[in-house]
């Protein structure tokens, strides 16, 4: 099965992946990092606000809040 | 010999530090209720240790203030018990190697153990303490059960370390460690699991949001009334005889009478005329103001354990950036529709000096504490709904002008949200009603003698007649621009001591509708109180919090002004209108005079 690179704030909400690169810069690539979004992290899309509102994001057991612009930034390899 | 108790924020450290010391200290369900470490001491086998309650952070190398209070302490602990979140072990493995490299004795605590088991998550202990060569035990710190294991654990632990790695090779292992640990097992979808869902919904999410916080608003100001009523009768029934007698001893005229009582006619106390420190200065702490700081704190406190908040900061993300903010803002504000104090000792949470001052404006400036919004409905309430709309909506409306101003004038960057967002879990009631009592403790002790204290300087001023003589100084203003009457400068003056025994001064002055929605208006908007400036200037910094108070200053002049100009042209209902239009207006010109230069640091990395 062919797998879609896919930016985090384009994926379809309920979708998975793994991440696969963070374009941000290193503040943000440690804060993302710290709390388990990282490269090579499995991620569940879990919803995402209207109008470039944040996206909540599902890695491991945590749910985390991540603003559009940075999610912008994240690369995911969809499932 | 000191004991520090670190991890992730929202893990339950200082539930478990509750326990270890019996010294009762707030826990919330959402990351950076500790913002400050706390100290407490607990005794084993005739030995005294210090332990201490460090705030939350996932790292070492720390963005925020409250997560560089953390690291500071590291070199002070002799002992270190990292609390970690059973239900998401991989992500606090990783500070947990991150502590291991300062070569000190540990012990791994797995809190919330219950949780972990009802969700299908099993963790073999022993395996882990293998793993990690240090003792882990497993406990419940809203319960309390397996923290007697700790102090033993903690005296027997033996130094281990971890060498420094890169974050990915730091995956690395914590991902072996889990893998060989860890057995996660299938199991249905929970109701609580749904309703989370539900709540960040990006359809549901904001019309139940709303609807939530209207529901438990209302709620709370109609059981509010019916509570002050109730306590106003039990009042006039029992404290009212007792107050007559003490009136006979002290001799009416005299000056003690004038101080303690105030004015008693003929009729009886009218508790909220009298200005004394026994008769008006009690009646405004217990009579009005009590039962709506107790109702307040039991939906806030319920709110906050259930995990609500954060979640409402995911909804509010986009519009707060429209003033120079993220979502997260919305926890202090919240913490500050209690008091004031809170919320602004919450603004360590946020990473830039930019985030904390605007927010530190706006809570200041437009926030009501409970304290003053329960005045604010007696005030106004009284006159009609509709006077209650137009404070509130004028409020809202700086909040907006404010915030539009401030993101473009405050040079700075906002960084965007990035915030775990706990599990919904079911608050444990003895742990509410803990928080309530001492919620309220501290409102009796903080807040209550700055009450006596206001009345008590505003009968010394009256006496005086100083009161009459800044009253004459200030009437260009009072009466110029907000078009009050002078003495209306009384309850400006006490308003810098405490905004409720300020707004209880109005009360008896007999002003009009309007006048009696720009005074509140005024009062709301202008310099907090004593306890919020103190720790305005520890928050902000001397530099920035004078910046604050000259902000606040001139909104108040703005908008006083402004409201008094517009109900003189237009009718009451048309104000309402014509105000939020000029809002717009406003906005729009803020928008267009400068060019956004800072916003989403994102844009700039």
């Amino acid at each position: 099965m062919i797998k879609r690179k896919s930016r985090l704030s384009d994926m379809n909400t309920g979708k998975s992946g793994v991440i696969l690169s963070v374009d941000g810069g290193k503040k943000t690539v440690d804060q993302l990092d710290s709390i388990g979004v990282r490269i090579g992290a499995h991620i569940i899309k879990k919803a995402s606000l209207a109008g470039k509102g944040p996206l909540v994001v599902q890695t491991a057991n945590t749910e985390v809040a991540i603003g559009y612009l940075t999610a912008r930034k994240i690369w995911v390899e969809v499932d | 010999m000191n004991i520090l108790l670190m991890g992730n924020p929202n893990v339950g450290k200082s539930a478990i530090f509750s326990h270890l010391t019996g010294v009762s200290i707030q826990t919330s369900n959402y990351p950076g209720t500790t913002v400050e470490y706390t100290k407490g001491s607990m005794t084993y086998n005739k030995q005294k240790y210090t332990v201490i309650d460090v705030p939350g952070t996932y790292r070492l190398n720390p963005e925020s203030q409250a997560e560089q209070v953390a690291t500071s302490m590291l070199d002070s602990g002799d002992i270190l018990v990292n609390v970690v979140d059973a239900t998401n072990l991989e992500r606090n493995l990783n500070l947990t190697l991150q502590l291991m490299k300062y070569k000190k004795p540990m012990v791994l605590v797995l809190n919330m153990w219950d949780d972990a088991l009802r969700k299908g998550i099993e963790i073999n202990v022993e395996k882990l303490e293998y793993l990690l060569k240090m003792p882990v035990i497993t406990t419940n710190g809203v319960t309390g059960e397996g923290v007697e294991l700790l102090p033993e654990k903690c005296i027997t632990a033996k130094p281990t370390y971890s060498p420094e790695m890169t974050p990915a090779t730091r995956w690395q292992k914590v991902g072996d460690i889990v893998g060989q640990v860890q057995n996660l097992s299938k199991r249905k979808i929970s109701f609580t699991e749904k309703l989370q869902d539900l709540t960040i919904h990006p359809l549901f999410g904001l019309p139940l949001a709303s609807v939530v916080l209207f529901v438990l608003f209302k709620g709370i100001v109609f059981a509010g009334e019916q509570m002050t009523q109730m306590t106003e009768a039990l009042f006039h029934r029992y404290y009212t005889p007792l107050l007559l007698k003490f009136g006979d001893f002290l001799g009416k005229g005299s000056f003690w009478y004038e101080v303690l009582l105030g004015t008693i006619g003929k009729s009886g106390i009218h508790y909220e005329s009298a200005m004394g420190v026994l008769t008006t200065g009690i009646f405004v702490s217990f009579g009005i103001v009590f039962p709506y700081i107790l109702l307040f704190y039991i939906v806030f406190g319920f709110l906050e354990d259930l995990g609500y908040l954060p979640r409402v900061a995911v909804i509010m993300d986009k519009m707060l950036h429209r003033i120079g903010l993220h979502g997260y803002s919305v926890i202090p504000m919240f913490l500050a529709c209690g008091c004031n104090v809170p919320g602004l000792m919450a603004l360590r949470n946020l990473e830039t000096r930019r985030e904390r001052f605007i927010t530190g404006v706006i809570t200041c400036t437009v926030i009501p504490c409970m304290a003053q919004t329960s005045l604010i409905f007696k005030a106004v309430g009284e006159r009609g709904n509709v006077y209650v709309t137009l404070v509130f909506l004028t409020l809202a409306t700086v909040w907006a002008v404010l915030g539009v101003f401030l993101k473009h004038a405050v040079r700075g960057n906002t960084p965007t949200l990035i915030l775990e967002i706990p599990p919904y879990r079911i608050p444990n009631f003895k742990n509410q009603v803990k928080k309530v009592w001492m919620r309220l403790k501290c409102f009796m002790k903080e807040a209550v003698p700055y009450v006596f204290l206001g009345v008590f300087l505003m009968n010394i001023l009256h006496v005086t007649g100083v009161i009459d003589i800044i009253g004459k100084a200030l009437s260009p203003l009072i009466n110029g621009i907000f078009g009050l009457p002078a003495e209306t400068v009384g309850a400006l003056i006490i308003g810098t001591v405490r905004k409720d025994a300020a707004l209880a001064l109005l009360l008896p002055l007999g002003l009009t509708d309007i006048q009696m929605v720009i005074a509140v208006v005024v009062l709301t908007l202008y310099i907090p109180c004593v306890a919020t400036v103190t720790v305005l200037f520890k928050e902000l910094g001397v530099k920035d919090a004078l910046k604050a108070l000259g902000v606040m200053f001139i909104t108040t002049v703005v908008t006083g002004g402004g409201l008094n100009l517009l109900c003189r042209i237009y009718t009451l209902k048309t104000v309402i209108f014509v105000e939020q239009a000029l809002a717009f207006i406003l906005i729009y010109i803020i928008s267009s005079m400068f060019k956004q230069k800072t916003d989403e640091i994102s844009e700039a990395l």
